[in-house]
């Protein structure tokens, strides 16, 4: 059984600073066992929202583009990128932007993930400066099983209410640490976020927020 | 006469020297020296000889005896010497060869866990019972609380035989055999073969072998069964081990707990052993369920009890730093020649 982080928060007033390892342990000693934990945003740095206000082909080499971004900075970011959705001529696209400086997941179309992420560094592609990354979906260490609007191969498009220079993280919800739990079968009521929240409330001693919410009705009677 | 004398004397010193065998040297020794012989013929001949030579005459035939003796022995000497030396050479046998290594047998590991594990039980008092491990279905699940529709029974993956007969996937019916003998307080292990319907890989096989423990008396509490589990800890991982007990669920046991030890190669810091974590489970246990003992009409007014069931082979892996389970099950001298 897995659930995420953020969403037992949502569910559970007051929980805002309980690290990863104090959830697993009060957890684990109240009767739900954490197997393991991941940490979604563990290898992802500087990665933010950019709009792309123009894309324009790559002088030196037929399949590369060169597109300008807007990341919320003074001036925008010369980014190459050789994606087959970003064609010459769009713009407005909000996409995953990492910059110089930052780290990835993992790199595109690779299979192993690297224990520590890759480093981007400011590169030439066939001569023309690129300043940072737009990324995909493989490359922020997520999958299209998550993401299932994400292209086939291809940078990841935003979508939603969102600013250039906002956190991409934020926005795509990978701040967020997914629990495994080792549900024993005298507990079935587990097997739901719900379960796991109203586990987590009384394992924190916290107000029980669904609960009252479906409650409240009869209280106030 | 003397002329003779001299002549025989250096014939027979030519002889002597051409001879290579001590038969060869006898018969010299005959022919000149013997009853027949020619310095004995030539004696005979003394007679012969003027009364006033004979002494002379005595002296140098006795001189040419000598010479001759002297020579026959020295010349058996040397092919003695000889003789051996040949022998020596063609019966030499190298004495700094080794003896002839017989091969012996050794035991498992699994068995030296076990008799471990016995000593430390038996230390505490405890006796050693076995149990069938082709068991009825109502020892195996029914009287352990697990009845016949419950979802524990379908996850154990079960080798049925028939409806109502099973292979035992856990040592755990012999606390409910043990419980029918009616003879309480019991303290108790029970080890065994067990098996479940799992795949073969390095931490998995359909057969393998559980220690079950139990012990029944007045006034038994949670605190006896943790006591009980950190001594054996210590006893067999080492005196600064430390234990960890975890909530879980048996349907038998309640409350019901699993124990880690510290990691016995970090000692708690976190390596590949322990994956990292500093912890090694190796054991469930828990205090029997009332159900499980009005079963077997124990008075649970009057008694309680903790019962604890350590996977074998998991202690053997752990022990012994096997990474692959399938290594005890292989019969392969190299690794066994190792225990």
């Amino acid at each position: 059984m897995n659930t995420s982080f953020n969403w037992i928060k949502d569910l559970v007033p007051g929980m805002e600073n309980v690290t990863d390892e104090e959830y697993r342990d009060a957890m684990t000693l109240s009767g739900t066992k954490v197997e393991c934990f991941e940490k979604l945003d563990k290898n992802l740095e500087k990665i933010v929202v950019g709009k792309i206000l123009s894309v324009e082909q790559h002088p030196d080499a037929d399949k590369l583009v060169v597109c300008q971004l807007d990341v919320g900075e003074e001036s925008p970011v010369q980014i190459v990128t050789g994606a087959p959705n970003i064609k010459v001529g769009t713009s407005g696209q909000m996409v995953p932007v990492v910059l110089a400086g930052g780290k990835i997941a993992a790199a595109h179309g690779e299979s192993e993930i690297p224990e520590n992420g890759i480093k981007i560094k400011k590169g030439k592609l066939r001569g023309v400066e690129s300043f940072g990354m737009m990324c995909g979906i493989d490359e922020l260490g997520s999958s299209r099983d998550i993401f299932s609007d994400a292209p086939e191969d291809g940078i990841y498009i935003l979508s939603g209410d969102l600013k250039p220079g906002d956190s991409a993280v934020r926005a795509l919800g990978l701040d967020d640490t997914v629990f495994e739990y080792e549900i024993t079968n005298n507990r079935v009521d587990c097997y739901s976020v719900l379960g796991i929240a109203r586990e987590a409330a009384a394992t924190f001693k916290k107000r029980w927020l669904e609960f009252m919410r479906r409650r409240e009705p009869v209280l106030r009677r | 006469m003397k002329e003779q004398l001299k002549e025989i004397t250096e014939k027979t010193l030519e002889k002597i020297k051409g001879v290579s065998s001590h038969e060869g040297l006898n018969d010299i020794r005959v022919g000149v020296l013997g009853k027949k012989g020619e310095l004995t013929g030539l004696l005979q001949n003394m007679k012969n000889v003027p009364a006033d030579e004979r002494p002379e005459i005595g002296r140098i035939v006795n001189e040419a005896r000598e010479t001759i003796e002297e020579a026959i022995k020295k010349a058996d000497e040397v092919i003695s010497e000889k003789t051996l030396n040949e022998k020596i050479k063609n019966e030499k046998t190298d004495v700094t060869l080794p003896a002839s290594k017989k091969a012996y047998g050794h035991r498992h590991p699994n068995r030296v866990v076990l008799e471990e594990v016995e000593k430390i039980f038996i230390g505490m008092g405890y006796e050693v019972v076995h149990g069938p491990e082709v068991e009825l279905d109502y020892y195996n699940f029914e009287a352990l609380n697990i009845p016949a529709n419950h979802p524990a029974k379908d996850e154990q993956d079960t080798f049925y035989v028939n409806e109502k007969v099973v292979l035992r996937t856990q040592t755990s019916p012999v606390q409910v055999r043990q419980m029918e003998r009616g003879k309480i307080p019991i303290r108790m292990i029970a080890p065994g073969r067990v098996f479940r319907a799992d795949e073969v890989d390095a931490t998995h096989s359909p057969c393998f072998h559980q220690v079950e423990g139990m012990v029944i008396d007045e006034n038994i509490t949670f605190a006896d069964l943790k006591g009980t589990l950190e001594s054996f800890a210590k006893r067999i991982f080492g005196e600064d081990t430390k234990t960890k007990f975890r909530p879980h669920h048996f349907p038998f046991t309640e409350p019901s707990a699993e124990m880690d030890v510290t990691c016995f190669k970090c000692k708690g810091k976190g390596c590949r052993v322990c994956k990292g974590e500093g912890w090694i489970e190796i054991l469930g246990c828990g205090m029997i369920h009332p159900l499980v003992l009005e079963r077997c009409d124990v008075d649970t007014k009057k008694y309680s009890g903790f019962a604890f069931g350590i996977g074998l082979e998991r202690l053997a892996l752990l022990k012994y730093e096997i990474d692959d389970m399938r290594l005890l099950y292989e019969n392969d001298i190299r690794f066994l020649k190792q225990f």
